[in-house]
């Protein structure tokens, strides 16, 4: 509802940089960082609507990342089916998932939402661990990805295939900018406020919460199909409780309540986490490559720090001094 | 209009609320009085959906509403302020009255288009915004507002549904001499098939607004009348009336 | 195979000690939630920590004694230096903004864990007197399982009387029923909290350290104890001590029986059981608020 000036430059500031990257990378960029930038993005984009605007903070997000991989690899594996129909059920299969499930955690606030989330989370993944039809802990492989031959595309191309990730992200962000500016959107930023005064007003809440849960997850599950399409290879691990927190590290990270905040947390978390995660950084630095392995400890601290002092993330601190310069201060 | 039989709630062994009956026509101002601690607002938030009662019955306008939620009721034709301004801080005024005039006419369930492309939910907040007198405030964040100006939104708020029922909490708690005066001009010229219920500590307030007093103490109903016999009675003056420096015959 | 009565009897010992444990965790969750409506999501961290402090003091002083009494106390102190110096300054800030610097210090916790000791297993030698085996209907079972069975039972009666009869127990008692009410007596309500945390804290790692001689303790050992123990939690009501004892029975028995009878369904059977209380009794079993 309210305006923000500094969405639509920042936007298109993220895709040109997005693109020059793109058209500048080396197989290793296009094949890892910049796929894997797009489909965090995704993931965090969609949690923000969930952490930002509903005020739901979830750290079962992964879930359904989970699930939409294993409703893609199951579909094209076990039976056949093209990748293109494939996408739309994974993301169909993730919501209703959110549906079933959100129909009983949306009624919970605050420290309960999370407890359970993460409890969800990990009974997903406990399920896929022990699933032997999906492979138990091997998981499967052999996923095809989208066939865009009768563009004139190869997807097995990294360069091609980043581009389609990079281009989902997109649109994701735009599906997500129209939910969250519209009235829809603006109810939920209410019930973050005040839900009890909204449900006063006449506003079935839960149902409104449970609509940005499912939309949430439905994101999530067509990331989870790219995910798997990406690697040709999926396992619990997708599910496990420390992706749902690096993708909520994502947002609080890029700041939450903004969208492309989310989507600056994923480039931001995944850019440092590959440079920390390289020994020459930490010699460069002067300090012992085994650092490299620990890659976690730098980002769980820096995590602490960005809740504890600057809690509205990179996006919403630059919006906020954007703020205090201009003629809307007060 | 609105009716609540043998209303009962209790928070672990504490009566709250024992065995409440209450009845308004259609367009009576009624007014709720009775020490702190007697039950009032646990007796709105029981009316309103906001708690359930342990036992007991609430109709609206002849439909039992007793086990509806709160916007249920409201859908209903039921409005109700709070006795704490309970608003959305962070918005503005004008996003406060969108919020819930978008909820009135249904169109928050529309996702797909911008909310600025309503231009009629926006104008309607803004006239309802100068009918309260705070058409110079809508782009002011509520928090930024005074505690009086809050006050005139919280009712504000519950009038943006246009309810047949409306129940106001404390409408003028902690506000100034002038602040009061508008208040009572507002809910004067309320509209007169509106049924009102309200609970004032200003007993100057009640014995102006209402056609009937209901006088609560622990839970119970200790008397029902006119203004009239209400002060006249010597048991509310002992048990209320006499207590409070707030009655000025 | 059920109704064979050795079996049940192991199962059923199986299950009270994993019962025990998952007290030891749950109960300073438990109360800590009660009375700040916080919850330290790095409370499986410092059962880890608990578990590394008595590798650390066990082969230093070649005794588990030792760790038993020394590795607790440690977790203590780390739980109290991280109350000063990150929650309570968020304490204005509301729950929410604890309960993710709890989140992030998982992660911290996890690395720490493996530059001090490694990413490989370790293990701490079960002590001496409590090494051997009884006999129980011509089944031998192992004496130190039986020792964490009593340490659980031992800490819920000492936790009972304190809290039915010392001052600082009708303090917290009070403090979980209406925290206002208490802050109006005059009492320092911050400190009892902090007392109370660091008290969880320690209780934490204790449940590490007596868990250490049983399982492996590796990096990552905190996370599926910290989901159970948030389900005990949740399932005992917040705030309560007679809650968290019997949400710890039963999911100590029901993963315990789950994971023998149908161990593909175990661990979703326990979620499900979560989600069921949390619709159906929000206040958990022993609920202590009234519910609304």
């Amino acid at each position: 509802m309210r305006r923000d000036p500094l969405q639509i430059p920042t936007v298109v500031l993220l895709v040109l940089a997005m693109a020059a990257w793109w058209h500048g990378a080396d197989f290793y960029v296009h094949e890892v960082l910049l796929s894997e930038i797009a489909l965090f993005a995704m993931l965090a984009m969609s949690l923000d609507l969930l952490v930002g605007y509903a005020g739901m903070v979830s750290l079962g997000h992964a879930a359904f990342l989970g699930i939409g991989a294993y409703v893609t690899a199951g579909l094209t594996v076990f039976l056949g089916w093209p990748v293109a129909l494939a996408m739309p059920a994974s993301a169909l299969v993730a919501g209703l998932a959110a549906l079933v499930v959100g129909s009983f955690v949306v009624r919970l606030g605050g420290v309960f939402f999370i407890m359970i989330t993460l409890a969800i989370g990990q009974m997903v993944y406990a399920y896929f661990l022990k699933a032997r039809e999906f492979g138990a802990d091997d998981g499967m492989s052999g996923i095809p990805r989208l066939d865009l031959s009768f563009l004139g595309l190869d997807t097995a191309d990294p360069a091609v295939f980043s581009a389609v990730l990079l281009l989902a992200a997109l649109a994701v962000y735009l599906l997500l900018r129209v939910v969250v500016r519209s009235p829809y959107g603006a109810t939920l930023v209410a019930i973050h406020q005040n839900e009890g005064r909204v449900r006063a007003l006449g506003c079935p809440v839960h149902r409104y919460k449970l609509g940005a849960y499912v939309l949430a997850a439905a994101i999530a599950g067509l990331a989870g199909s790219l995910t798997t399409q990406h690697s040709s290879f999926v396992s619990p691990d997708l599910a496990f409780w420390t992706v749902s927190g690096e993708v909520l590290i994502m947002v609080i990270l890029g700041g939450g309540g903004s969208i492309v905040g989310a989507a600056i947390g994923a480039c931001a978390f995944l850019v440092l986490k590959h440079w920390l995660s390289a020994g020459e950084s930490w010699e460069a630095l002067g300090l012992p490559t085994f650092m490299a392995d620990h890659w976690q400890l730098v980002m769980g601290s820096l995590f602490v720090l960005v809740v504890l002092v600057a809690a509205d993330g990179i996006y919403g601190r630059a919006r906020r001094l954007l703020r205090r310069d201009g003629p809307q201060a007060g | 209009m609105l009716r609540a039989t043998a209303l009962t709630k209790s928070f672990g062994s504490l009566a709250v609320t024992a065995g409440v009956d209450l009845a308004l026509p259609a367009g009576e101002r009624h007014g709720l009085i009775g020490p702190n601690g007697a039950g009032k607002t646990t007796l709105f938030n029981l009316l309103s959906g906001e708690l359930r009662p342990d036992s007991g019955q609430v109709l609206l306008d002849g439909v039992d509403v007793t086990h509806a939620p709160s916007d249920v009721r409201a859908r209903a034709g039921l409005g109700r302020s709070f006795q704490r301004n309970n608003l959305f801080p962070d918005l503005t005024v004008r996003e406060n009255l969108v919020i819930g005039v978008a909820i009135e006419r249904g169109v928050t369930r529309v996702w797909w288009r911008g909310l600025h492309r309503d231009r009629a939910v926006v104008a309607d907040a803004e006239r309802q915004a100068a009918a309260l007198g705070l058409g110079e405030e809508l782009d002011t964040p509520v928090r930024h507002l005074s505690y009086g100006t809050q006050r005139q939104l919280e009712i504000g708020l519950a009038l943006v549904r246009r309810p047949k029922v409306l129940l106001l909490d404390e409408p003028t708690s902690g506000m100034s001499p002038e602040e009061t005066h508008a208040m009572l001009a507002l809910i004067r010229g309320l509209p007169s098939a509106l049924t009102l219920l309200i609970i004032e500590h200003d007993m100057d307030v009640i014995f102006e607004v209402a056609d009937r007093i209901t006088v609560l103490d622990y839970g119970r109903v200790l008397l029902e009348g006119t203004p009239e016999q209400v002060r006249a009675s010597a048991e509310v003056r002992d048990r209320y009336l006499g207590l409070d420096e707030g009655l000025t015959p | 195979m059920l109704l064979d009565p050795q079996f049940l009897v192991i199962q059923v010992l199986n299950g009270l000690q994993l019962s025990a444990l998952l007290f030891l965790l749950a109960v300073g969750l438990s109360v800590v939630f009660g009375l700040m409506n916080f919850i330290n999501l790095a409370h499986g961290t410092l059962y880890m920590l608990g578990a590394y402090f008595a590798v650390a003091v066990a082969g230093a002083f070649d005794s588990f004694w030792a760790a038993l009494v020394l590795a607790p106390l440690g977790v203590a102190v780390v739980g109290a230096v991280a109350h000063v110096t990150l929650f309570r300054r968020l304490q204005s800030a509301g729950p929410m903004k604890q309960v993710l610097v709890t989140f992030g210090l998982i992660f911290v916790g996890f690395d720490v864990v493996r530059i001090v000791w490694g990413r490989l297993p370790h293990t701490v030698p079960t002590p001496e007197t409590l090494a051997g085996s009884v006999q129980i209907l011509g089944e031998t079972y192992p004496t130190y399982r039986l020792f964490i069975i009593g340490v659980g039972l031992a800490v819920l009666v000492a936790l009972h009387l304190g809290l039915d009869r010392t001052r600082l127990g009708a303090v917290v008692r009070a403090g979980v029923d209406d925290r206002t009410m208490v802050a109006a007596l005059g009492i320092n309500v911050e400190l009892v909290f902090f007392a109370v945390f660091c008290l969880g804290c320690w209780l934490a790692g204790l449940a590490g350290v007596v868990a250490a001689p049983v399982f492996s303790v590796f990096p990552g050992m905190d996370m599926s104890v910290l989901i159970l123990a948030l389900i005990v939690v949740v399932l005992g009501g917040p705030g309560s001590l007679w809650g968290a004892a019997l949400g710890a029975l039963v999911i100590g028995m029901a993963d315990t029986f789950g994971q023998v009878m149908f161990p593909a369904f175990a661990s979703v059977t326990i979620y499900a059981l979560m989600a069921a209380i949390l619709l159906f009794k929000p206040g958990g079993l022993v609920p202590v608020r009234p519910s609304h």
